[in-house]
């Protein structure tokens, strides 16, 4: 029987098989390991083929009257679990490679946590309810901090402690609240389509969107987003599955999927001041790519990156209206596919070249063609440029932009896309056009990271024709 | 046997207590330490198996009374077990069968004197006691209890290790006296007014005559003076020195029954003898108790930030950890006192699992200094594992008991319509992270300060058989709180409306 | 009400602070346990006052008297007496052990010792 449940599970009993395995027998643990990533994806696109018979929601266990742990499946989830369910194997592929080139001691830790992570992603995409939702998002976050802090140096501990700092603060003080509120003034703590809210007046709804965007901290909005720069002390496979896809993607996932289902556009509409909490993301999105343009470590700019993409989705959440709707669940999947074949040229480059900063990579084009050209290919999907699925989440944002008629709001959004393309393309031009005499033979000898990286790129790029099915299955919703 | 049981069956209240106190004597008198722990752990499984004997009483009849000695109430002394009664009674014969248990593996060197069979003696009149002051429905036998418990205890605390660990237990034993010495004031006073004794009588004639200014002098006396045995906020001085150079399984058992014990007899007195109208209403006990416990929940977690000692910085967060509880008596309301209930068994059973755990690391390693704990977590995987899932539980991440009775409190405020109370509880469950995170930081990352000790010290089923219970109880109830959160909801209503 | 009225309360309430203050002051382990028994003295007097009735006799019964003290609160003194020694006698013992292991009866130097290290080879 394939439910939803199943898909959360798998994860965890991937996790189990991970460390059962442990150092001894790594190949039996690396095997399984891609394996598990591989059966998770076929449950996930099972439940997609089906999702009609998922709608329900699926109880495996009540805590309290009214607290349940339960699981449906509904577009937006199913379409960021498909996108973190899809990376997984070959994340894993580029993790195992990365790791025994990095001669790390605790592969098996690291792995099966990194599933735990995923398995709570996929818990966060398929929670039928805030407690649920709320849960997974814990887990999360506790089950990341030991990959943030894996090398265990004083750098990474204190990075640690950012990370759980503003993570924990920001859900225990003001998402937990939140909840609380939702589950005594609203009708129920479950997801319905058009929202929960009905007896809360417009000033308690304003207070509790704000307690909701700064609350879930995983979505970075400005001034809770110290702790995603922070985080890149981890493994490059940490960044780039946890930090470009599932931990942040569940922050804003959980903002886009509250917005539909606890708010309803009707109560978001009533939000006093709406024109100026709007205004919330796209200052972050600007400065976010502002600081991007000044940080040498590519990492770092990855990271303020994210910050930036991220609060495009928060704010196509809170313009409340259908395109921008779509453009935010399109844009969770093109910039995760664009985010993380990113992440995976840093940490090739990181491995290849042990090169770290963006002045380094002068010339270094001719020694690893496939990584910038992978780079470039993804660089124009965060930016929004066709050939790539990019192209049609800035699209849809751009028309719910309009639809509000908000002009200014458009501009933020233009302007951040020339930012980005100054700040990523950046870096394969250097690497091509720069310093070209220098000849350093060729670097990419692990087949399976640069497998990994091309493979994400080139789905980036297929995404462009395949996104009006995406777009379809999210306008299902009935708002 | 036929006829001895339903003999025995009428006669199960009174059982309760005289069990432990009748045994405890030849603990000593047998002179043999092996035969001592014996004894202990052999009473302590009786003690629960007529726990339960209750329990399943209380289903049929919701009110069962034993007067002792066949004298009629109120002039005879008379036992009375309800629904709260029993809950209460489960968590502390719950807790003190697991820390018995856990007792046999302590060796002698951690106990200090306590190879001398009369500390076995000692135990067992502390938890009779404890015991006594939960069934007895009479006010100046709750005094009497309450002294035959704290002297026990006393006694236990000196048999630590360090020799601080007398002057705690002196220090307690003085704070202990006044505090007790303020119970009899206020059980005094109360007879004056009144003429009886009987908690239920007491409750009747209060009711009927009203309250005067002895009545409210009498409430003051005892609300300070069992403020100090519940060790809430600012009456906590004793708990955290006590709780440090007890020996561990002292500090196991006391955590999850003295102080819960003390917050009993504060609803039992507050609802059934003085009256909800009497202290809620007309007197503005919610606010004191409200107050005092938001100042101890976000106050105490700092301190515990700054300690030094693993042992002790537990024993600030117990006293935190009563703030929740002390809030949700405070609140008055049935949801109140569901909460209060609720916590007050969850932090027992996760208390002790912590403190089980600090002392398998102290037993190991000789140190309980938190500076020495790097890599611990490396070479003490279970212990470890138990410490930070306690911890999880104390923060109240979903997933844990702890998450389950704060979401009750919280519920519970927003009832009275106090829902502003729900920040500083969600403040200090986040101030509780701080500390808890401290300790996982250092032992998961930090390197190794203390060399490896010299032979595997491997885990002796005394030590991971009552952990496991009581972490598998607390997974449990943390994921499916149904039974647990029925129980306490029932004992609050028999409470609220004795008589239906 | 005649001569002594509340006389007897205001005693105690004397003895009751005098106690409490000793108890709380001197850093004397012994004297802190006097002040503890003069606090505990203090609400047994509270007891055994409110026993007693104006021209009450001892509750003999006897044809000749009509108005008894109420013996009960005498009772429960005996006992309060009873726990008040257990408590003096617990507390000495631990006195006398402090002062076995310190050599002082006084909170102030023992509380200036350091604490003695458990030794560390990193």
């Amino acid at each position: 029987m394939i439910t939803p449940a199943t898909a959360v599970f798998i994860p965890f009993l991937g996790a189990i098989l991970v460390v059962a395995a442990g150092n001894r027998a790594s190949r039996l643990r690396n095997h399984s390991l891609v394996a598990t990533g591989c059966v998770n994806l076929a449950v996930l696109i099972v439940i997609a083929l089906d999702r009609g018979s998922h709608a329900e929601a699926q109880v495996l266990l009540e805590t309290l009257p009214g607290l349940r742990i339960a699981f449906h499946v509904e577009p937006l989830g199913l379409i960021f679990a498909l996108t973190a369910g899809l990376l997984w194997p070959v994340t894993s592929m580029y993790a195992i490679g990365y790791m025994e080139a990095c001669r790390d001691e605790h592969r098996t830790r690291f792995h099966a946590l990194f599933c735990v992570a995923v398995g709570s992603a996929m818990g966060v995409a398929f929670a039928e309810n805030l407690f649920t939702l709320f849960l997974f998002y814990e887990i999360l976050t506790f089950s990341t901090w030991p990959l943030v802090t894996h090398n265990r140096t004083p750098e990474a501990v204190s990075a640690g402690r950012v990370y759980l700092g503003v993570l924990l603060t920001t859900s225990v003080l003001m998402f937990l609240l939140a909840v609380v509120v939702v589950g005594n003034f609203g009708d129920t703590l479950s997801f319905r389509p058009g929202g929960v809210l009905g007896s809360l007046g417009p000033s308690a709804t304003t207070v509790l969107l704000l307690l909701f965007v700064f609350g879930i901290g995983k979505a970075a909005v400005m001034p809770f987003h110290r702790w995603l720069p922070n985080a890149m002390v981890a493994p490059a496979p940490v960044s780039a599955l946890l930090h470009a896809v599932a931990v942040v993607k569940a922050g804003v996932f959980s903002i886009l999927k509250i917005s539909v289902y606890t708010f309803g556009f009707d109560s978001l509409e009533s939000v006093l001041r709406h024109e100026l909490i709007m205004w919330i993301p796209a200052v972050t999105i600007l400065l976010a790519s502002t600081i991007a343009m000044k940080q040498d470590d590519i990492k770092a700019r990855l990271a303020y990156s994210t910050v930036s993409q991220l609060s495009y989705i928060v704010l196509g959440a809170l313009l409340a209206n259908q395109l921008a709707m779509v453009g935010s669940t399109l844009h969770i999947t093109m910039h995760a596919f664009g985010k993380i074949t990113l992440f995976f040229c840093a940490g090739a480059i990181m491995v290849f070249a042990n090169k770290k900063y963006v002045s380094e990579m002068n010339g270094l084009g001719r020694a690893m063609p496939w990584t910038f050209g992978a780079f470039l290919v993804a660089s124009l999907s965060i930016c929004g440029l066709p050939p790539t699925g990019g192209l049609w989440s800035k699209w849809y944002l751009a028309m719910g932009t309009l639809e509000r008629g908000q002009m200014g709001l458009l501009a933020v959004l233009m302007v951040s896309s020339l930012l980005n393309l100054y700040y990523l393309t950046a870096i394969p031009f250097r690497a091509f056009f720069l310093g070209g005499d220098v000849d350093r033979g060729f670097l990419e000898n692990r087949a399976s990271m640069v497998a990994a990286l091309v493979t994400t790129a080139a789905i980036s790029v297929l995404l462009f024709f395949f996104a009006s099915d995406l777009a379809g299955l999210v306008t299902e919703i009935k708002t | 046997m036929d006829s001895l049981i339903p003999a025995l069956e009428n006669h199960l209240p009174i059982l309760q207590v005289i069990v432990p106190l009748l045994i405890a004597p030849f603990c000593m008198i047998l002179g043999s330490r092996r035969l001592a722990r014996g004894i202990m752990v052999l009473t302590a499984g009786i003690m629960l198996a007529i726990t339960l004997g209750l329990a399943s009483l209380t289903l049929q009849q919701p009110v069962i009374t034993y007067d002792l000695g066949g004298w009629a109430a109120p002039w005879g002394i008379e036992y009375r077990v309800d629904m709260l009664t029993v809950f209460i009674l489960f968590t502390i014969n719950l807790v003190h069968m697991l820390a018995s248990v856990f007792c046999l593996g302590r060796q002698d060197g951690n106990l200090g004197t306590a190879a001398r069979p009369a500390f076995y003696t000692a135990w067992l009149l502390c938890i009779a006691g404890l015991n006594g002051m939960v069934v007895t429905n009479d006010a100046f036998n709750v005094f009497v209890f309450l002294e035959i418990s704290s002297l026990a205890t006393y006694t236990l605390i000196s048999c630590g290790r360090e020799p601080l660990a007398l002057l705690s237990a002196f220090r307690y034993l003085v704070a202990g006296a006044v505090g007790a010495t303020f119970i009899l004031l206020s059980i005094g006073l109360l007879y004056m007014q009144t003429g009886t004794l009987n908690i239920s009588d007491l409750s009747r004639v209060i009711a009927e005559r009203g309250s005067d200014r002895t009545i409210i002098l009498a409430l003051a006396f005892f609300i300070i003076g069992v403020g100090v045995k519940c060790a809430v906020f600012p009456l906590h001085d004793w708990l955290p020195n006590a709780y440090r150079f007890a020996p561990d399984s002292v500090t196991v058992l006391l955590s999850g029954t003295a102080t819960k014990v003390a917050l009993y007899v504060l609803i039992r007195f507050l609802h059934d003898l003085f009256g909800a109208d009497f202290g809620f209403a007309e007197m503005p006990l919610d606010m004191v108790l409200v107050v005092t416990a938001i100042f101890g929940l976000l106050l105490v977690p700092f301190i515990a930030l700054r300690e030094s000692n693993l042992k002790r910085m537990f024993a600030w967060s117990s006293v935190a950890q009563v703030s929740y509880i002390v809030m949700g008596i405070g609140l008055g309301t049935r949801l109140g006192i569901e909460a209060a209930l609720l916590h007050l068994f969850n932090h027992a059973i996760v208390k002790t699992a912590i403190f089980m755990a600090v002392g398998i690391i102290i037993a190991r390693t000789g140190t309980a200094r938190i500076r020495h704990l790097g890599g611990m977590a490396h070479r003490h995987r279970f212990a470890s594992c138990i410490m930070l899932f306690g911890g999880l539980s104390l923060i109240g991440l979903p997933g844990t008991v702890g998450f389950v009775s704060k979401w009750v409190l919280v519920t519970a405020v927003v009832d009275k319509g106090w829902w502003w109370l729900a920040i500083p509880i969600l403040a200090g469950s986040l101030a509780s992270a701080a500390y808890v995170w401290r300790i996982v930081e250092i032992m998961w990352t930090k390197p190794a300060v203390l060399k490896p000790e010299a032979p595997a010290a491997r885990l002796h089923w005394v030590e991971w058989l009552p952990l496991s219970v009581l972490a598998g109880l607390a997974l449990w109830f943390g994921l499916n709180a149904s039974l647990i959160t029925g129980l306490a909801s029932s004992a609050a209503l028999g409470l609220l409306n004795p008589g239906g | 009400m005649s001569f002594p009225g509340l006389l007897n309360y205001w005693v105690a309430l004397i003895l009751l602070v005098c106690g409490l203050i000793i108890v709380m002051d001197s850093r004397n382990l012994v004297k802190k346990l006097v002040g503890l028994g003069i606090f505990q003295s203090a609400v047994f007097l509270v007891f055994i006052t409110l026993g007693k009735k104006s021209d009450g006799s001892a509750p003999i019964l006897d044809a000749s008297v009509s108005v008894y003290s109420n013996p009960l609160p005498h009772v429960l003194i005996l006992t309060a007496i009873v726990v008040g020694v257990a408590t003096t006698a617990v507390g000495l013992a631990l006195v006398a052990r402090i002062r076995r292991a310190y050599g002082t009866i006084d909170e102030d130097e023992i509380d200036d010792r350091p604490e003695v290290e458990p030794e560390i080879v990193p």
